[in-house]
């Protein structure tokens, strides 16, 4: 089932006009007119996210199309919280990040379809939204890091924290659902090893600074570093082929299949 | 020699180069996850390079709780140990602000402990390493699986060599537990009339309990023993009957794979070595390119039959439940259709470890969220005023 005309047109709407309030943010070179634009993009994609949720009768987390909305929702709303919280222009990055997210998602499928069986129940519930908030906890890392860079006196090591803690969950609540699902709690499949691969660059990190606390600066270069890593596990399952891998859906039988 | 060893062994350098190595190697092994098949990936996964990697990852994690272990448990003291000598800000205040704690007093002196068990949370989260390697080496020695089939309403008894299918008995499980099974329903959903499952739920009776099971929602038996919903199918109840024969010369439900639509399976039966090819169309339909099924439930359910004698063709017929078919000397009648469900017994002694492994590793980072231990302590002096002396803690503006 197709979805209606005009979520397709919110969708495009928000990725134009996301794309064009970062490129005015960046050519009037001002960070609190970058973060009220932020504020702007976060209502549509607010809008974007329960318009689809209402039109496609599920949570709209499956799939590329949905997963680039609900990381969009995910992290404009961790950016709105931690902003409130640490009072810094954290909504500065956001209009670029939901422009990359939203062409990514487009280059996919947005037809709506039930959730199948593996897709249903609690825990995987919990994984995916532990997953989405990671990610939100990610941009607000990269903001914060962004916002070192540019002299802002904000603690990037607590958000470190938070992510990490968050990292830890969404891998150990995804291990606990594949013995749900397959009996085994883990298979290195190239997802689980890829995101494994993250979380220890982000444990080593923790660790350097730990050991023998980093100039904020240098930690932010590498904090950068990993966010970016860690986006890269996130959507590079996109480019695995269907038999790789259980976290994508075997298209043809519309189950999850132990490859 | 020893204590250079001991000194590496318990270096930071030495876990920053493991973890660095870690990283690097499950990115190997995610590009390999890419290009070659599971079980490669598995093998791949089990050999030496990996098994190094986690044991000196568990030494060295060993090696430097030991060594700091004092600094820690010393960390969780109720006393002061930073101040009043090892200060981040001291500041002179009238009166003292609002701090929600209740203070301690040592002497004149008033303070304040923060955090106090954020080392017990780096201590939990670094034991839980051991037990995960435990959960797993358990598991590892331990795992065997069975697998059965039941049909709908059907009774079985399964006994440790009755099963299906069995993985190799391994050190720590010979054999697999007795039971008896009734699966006394079968719910499926499929979403519009495609083979996409939006249900596929059963109730079971495992040694006179029932179940509810789904194919994400697997049997706890015990904290060892689980019982996973794993496929669904169809299996024709047939029946073989002879000319003039009151009685069916053999009757039963074949285990057969014809399920999703259109797959074909054949069975023998008793007496008679023809082959019986079945193909069920569960919505049957005829068209020009030949028969299809227009969904998944069994609305117009039709069986394509071809039967072979040996090597020899000799009839292809589409009947429905209830129907038969003559065979040569003998007729073939398929009564009726019962859904059928797959089922996975897992012994494996180390998935509560594994699972209380998490529970520990998660606790720790919690207790270690809201930050390091802080302190903060008020001296008074001698003109009335208080002097507010910070740890870990930012100063506080008045």
């Amino acid at each position: 089932m197709m979805p209606p005309a005009w979520i397709e047109l919110l969708y495009l709407i928000t990725a134009i006009l996301s794309l064009t309030l970062a490129l005015v943010g960046a050519t009037l070179r001002s960070i609190r007119t970058s973060h009220v634009f932020g504020f702007v993009i976060f209502t549509l994609v607010t809008l974007l996210f329960f318009g689809r949720w209402t039109v496609s009768g599920h949570f709209p987390m499956f799939g590329a199309y949905e997963s680039a909305l609900s990381l969009a929702f995910f992290g404009g709303t961790l950016l709105v919280i931690a902003g409130i919280y640490c009072r810094h222009p954290m909504l500065t990055a956001y209009p670029v990040t939901v422009f990359l997210l939203l062409i990514h998602g487009s280059n996919y499928s947005s037809k709506i379809y039930a959730l199948t069986i593996s897709e249903r129940g609690f825990w995987v519930h919990v994984h995916a939204i532990t997953a989405f908030l990671t990610f939100g906890f990610a941009l607000c890392l990269f903001t914060v890091a962004l916002l070192v860079f540019l002299k802002y006196a904000v603690s990037l090591v607590s958000f470190l924290q938070a992510t990490y803690l968050f990292y830890t969950l969404t891998i150990l609540s995804g291990s606990f659902y594949r013995f749900q699902l397959f009996g085994k709690p883990w298979s290195f499949d190239p997802i689980e090893s890829m995101n494994l691969a993250c979380f220890l660059c982000f444990t080593t990190l923790i660790h350097l600074n730990a050991s023998r606390p980093w100039s904020q600066r240098k930690l932010a270069a590498w904090t950068i570093l990993c966010v970016v890593f860690m986006v890269l596990a996130y959507r590079l399952i996109l480019v695995f082929p269907a038999w790789s891998s259980y976290h994508i859906l075997d298209i043809g039988l519309r189950v999850h299949l132990l490859p | 020699m020893l204590t250079r060893l001991y000194d590496l062994l318990t270096s930071w350098k030495l876990s920053v180069a493991l973890t660095l190595t870690g990283a690097l190697y499950f990115l190997f092994l995610a590009i390999w996850g890419a290009r070659s098949p599971s079980h490669v990936v598995q093998t791949i996964s089990q050999m030496s390079p990996y098994i190094l990697f986690y044991v000196l990852l568990l030494l060295n994690t060993l090696m430097c709780v030991l060594r700091r272990l004092k600094l820690l448990t010393g960390l969780m003291s109720g006393s002061l140990i930073y101040l009043p000598d090892n200060i981040d800000w001291a500041l002179t205040v009238q009166e003292l602000p609002p701090i929600r704690r209740k203070p301690r007093r040592s002497g004149e002196s008033i303070y304040w402990i923060r955090h106090r068990y954020a080392s017990l949370g780096t201590l939990l989260l670094h034991l839980s390493l051991f037990v995960l390697a435990a959960g797993f080496s358990l598991s590892h020695f331990s795992r065997m699986e069975g697998s059965f089939t039941a049909g709908q309403g059907q009774k079985l008894t399964l006994k440790p060599g009755h099963y299906e299918r069995t993985t190799t008995p391994l050190p720590l499980t010979r054999k697999l537990p007795s039971l008896d099974v009734t699966l006394t329903d079968i719910r499926t959903e499929f979403w519009e009339n495609r083979l996409l499952f939006t249900r596929f739920t059963v109730d079971i009776d495992i040694n006179g309990k029932t179940h509810h099971a789904a194919i994400n929602d697997p049997i706890y038996l015990s904290p060892f023993l689980t019982v996973r919903l794993t496929s669904f199918g169809y299996a024709p109840q047939y029946m073989v009957l002879l000319d003039g024969m009151p009685v069916p010369l053999e009757e039963g439900a074949a285990r057969m794979n014809i399920f999703p639509p259109g797959q074909r399976d054949y069975l023998v039966t008793q007496h008679f070595p023809h082959r019986i090819y079945l193909t069920l169309y569960p919505d049957y339909v005829e068209t020009a390119s030949g028969p299809i099924s227009i969904s998944m439930k069994l609305k117009n359910p039709r069986f394509v039959i071809e039967v072979y004698r040996g090597k020899v063709f000799l009839i292809k017929k589409t009947i429905g439940p209830g129907e038969a078919i003559p065979i040569e000397e003998f007729i073939f009648s398929v009564v009726q259709i019962l859904p059928t469900a797959e089922f996975t017994v897992v012994r494996d002694l180390g998935i509560p470890f594994i699972f209380l492994s998490f529970i520990l590793s998660l606790s720790g980072l919690l207790m270690r969220l809201p930050g390091r231990r802080s302190e903060l302590m008020a001296v008074p002096s001698e003109s009335g005023d208080w002097q507010l002396l910070g740890k870990n803690i930012p100063e506080i503006r008045t």
